[in-house]
């Protein structure tokens, strides 16, 4: 039976070192200077140096990363918040329909991102300050995310025992008690898995931060890298430095809530 | 209710304009309804229909190769007999967290680029353009999505096998039958629900590709229906933009409200 083990565990080493491989290629490019990339490719390992990150920081490139951060953080909060609020009314019948709406919310999901820019560009252009700001993008980010949040809590809320919400409605709690007291303590783990997969979203994404944003400073990491990218001249070693630094963020939550991320994503497109 | 009113405006309202106005001409300083023009334009453009083409072979490609990989690493990664599995399903897993822009730059140039890029300079000697010919463009494209989605398809086949009763498997293996066998009889019809569900939802995803496509600016003329629209609304041409909008929201809603409606009603 060791033959087994062993062969097993060279296939599980061979997927995941070769999965991850394109992450090592581009750390290993990260760190070649640009001439000797192109002269005798990253994999040469020649005459490493960090003067590509050193570049990073002299042309102020983490100021994306930033802008980032803080679209991500807020599209995070604000559709939680208002889905969670969502998600309770549907249960407690204070929005009429009921049960109706779950496969509504879940179709909603589907649909493309682009599928609401149009009518939200015409109606911005009435506004344009709101382009100029993290305010724009971070509202279309909550609005496009209610639908899913919503239909996970609202799947999470149906798996609360019965008992529990009976007994504390025979105690005569309010419905902000009800909340308050027995459905947000149980929920920390469905709040935790939408923030972890809300916010690699919304940092990864490039749609809604190329279209509704019309300030280069404000530009989130993806745009510049994309931008920069599709430019007749690329140098590959400093956009090398600069995908190392753009998925740090992201892949240090993964890491972190890896358990929260996968039933996150199971959670989001299954029923119950 | 504040979030009733933020679905209305940004998703309700949009969605029923966009239906409207693709029968309009509408642009920022137009707005006339053309009747059905926008979809006879849409339809004759050859560029329109090379983007829809290109579309059906991603998903030809993507959706089955990523589903076959996913099963193959999912009962890899579940098996016993493979030591340190967890570490190597969370490198596998790590791609889900790696932006698609991020993704297509590091294929399309530590990989794929000729002189900078690792295969194009050991398996093609630098000779391989992938940034000039349509099927070398596309597969390169077509092979980012592989990598990312295939993560997505282990995660749903091992949720698949989770629910597999153990005492299933154990007759089987005191049976002795032979792995493929095994594979045949028990786990491929078992994993029915999760063919399924990685089917619709890697169909939908393939059908949503842009990033990949906006970052390496369509390689080789292989453009996407998504991209296409891109295009038409940075000319300002927003009432066709979403003649395409709806074309791409119907096929989408075709392949995700059968599934919806089987998982609703049980």
């Amino acid at each position: 039976m060791r033959g087994r083990t062993l062969i097993f565990t060279l296939l599980a080493a061979l997927v995941g070192l070769g999965w991850l491989f394109p992450l090592i290629a581009t750390l290993l490019g990260s760190i070649t200077p640009y001439e000797t990339a192109v002269l005798y490719g990253w994999w040469g390992l020649r005459a490493l140096t960090d003067s590509n990150y050193v570049d990073l920081v002299r042309e102020g490139i983490y100021r994306y990363v930033l802008n980032s951060l803080a679209i991500a953080g807020a599209s995070t909060a604000l559709p939680i918040l208002l889905g969670m609020a969502l998600a309770f009314s549907i249960r407690r019948r204070h929005i009429p329909g009921g049960d109706i709406w779950a496969p509504i919310l879940y179709v909603l999901q589907v649909l493309p991102q682009q599928s609401i820019t149009v009518p939200i560009l015409s109606l911005y252009s009435k506004a344009q300050w709101i382009m100029q700001s993290y305010l724009g993008v971070v509202l279309v980010h909550t609005a496009f995310a209610l639908p899913w949040i919503t239909f996970f809590f609202y799947n999470f809320l149906a798996s609360l025992p019965r008992e529990l919400v009976e007994s504390a409605e025979i105690d005569g709690a309010s419905d902000f008690r009800l909340f308050s007291s027995v459905a947000l303590p149980v929920m920390t783990t469905a709040i935790i898995s939408v923030a972890a997969i809300q916010f690699v979203f919304v940092y990864n994404d490039l749609y809604f931060g190329l279209v509704f944003i019309r300030n280069r400073s404000l530009f989130p990491v993806t745009v510049f890298i994309a931008n920069s990218v599709s430019a007749y001249f690329v140098n590959v070693a400093l956009m090398a430095a600069a995908a190392v630094v753009a998925v740090l963020p992201p892949i240090i939550i993964f890491l972190a809530l890896q358990r929260y991320y996968v039933t996150g994503i199971l959670g989001g497109f299954m029923k119950g | 209710m504040p979030a009733l009113l933020f679905i209305f405006i940004y998703i309700i309202y949009p969605l029923a304009l966009d239906v409207i106005s693709s029968f309009t001409n509408w642009s920022p300083t137009s707005y006339a309804y053309v009747g059905l023009q926008n979809y006879g334009y849409l339809f004759t453009d050859p560029l329109f229909i090379q983007s829809l083409t290109t579309n059906l072979i991603w998903l030809g490609i993507n959706v089955p190769a990523s589903m076959f990989l996913g099963m193959l690493f999912a009962l890899l990664l579940t098996n016993e007999n493979a030591k340190g599995a967890r570490a190597f399903r969370t490198m596998v897993f790590a791609a889900l967290a790696i932006p698609p822009t991020v993704a297509a730059f590091m294929f399309g140039y530590m990989l794929f680029a000729a002189n900078t890029g690792i295969v194009n300079a050991l398996l093609f000697g630098n000779g391989l353009n992938v940034y000039g010919l349509y099927w070398p463009g596309l597969l390169m494209m077509v092979l980012i999505t592989i990598w990312s989605s295939t993560p997505l398809a282990t995660i749903i086949y091992m949720a698949g096998i989770a629910i597999i009763p153990r005492s299933v498997i154990e007759a089987a293996s005191i049976d002795g039958a032979p792995i493929l066998t095994r594979f045949a009889r028990i786990y491929l019809p078992l994993l029915r629900p999760a063919h399924i569900v990685s089917f619709v939802m890697l169909s939908i995803l393939t059908l949503k590709v842009f990033d990949v496509v906006y970052t390496l600016r369509a390689p080789g003329g292989a453009s996407v229906m998504l991209y296409y629209m891109y295009q038409n609304l940075s000319y300002g041409m927003w009432g066709y933009a979403n003649t395409v909008i709806v074309v791409i929201s119907a096929i989408v809603l075709a392949i995700a409200i059968p599934l919806t409606i089987a998982m609703f009603r049980r």
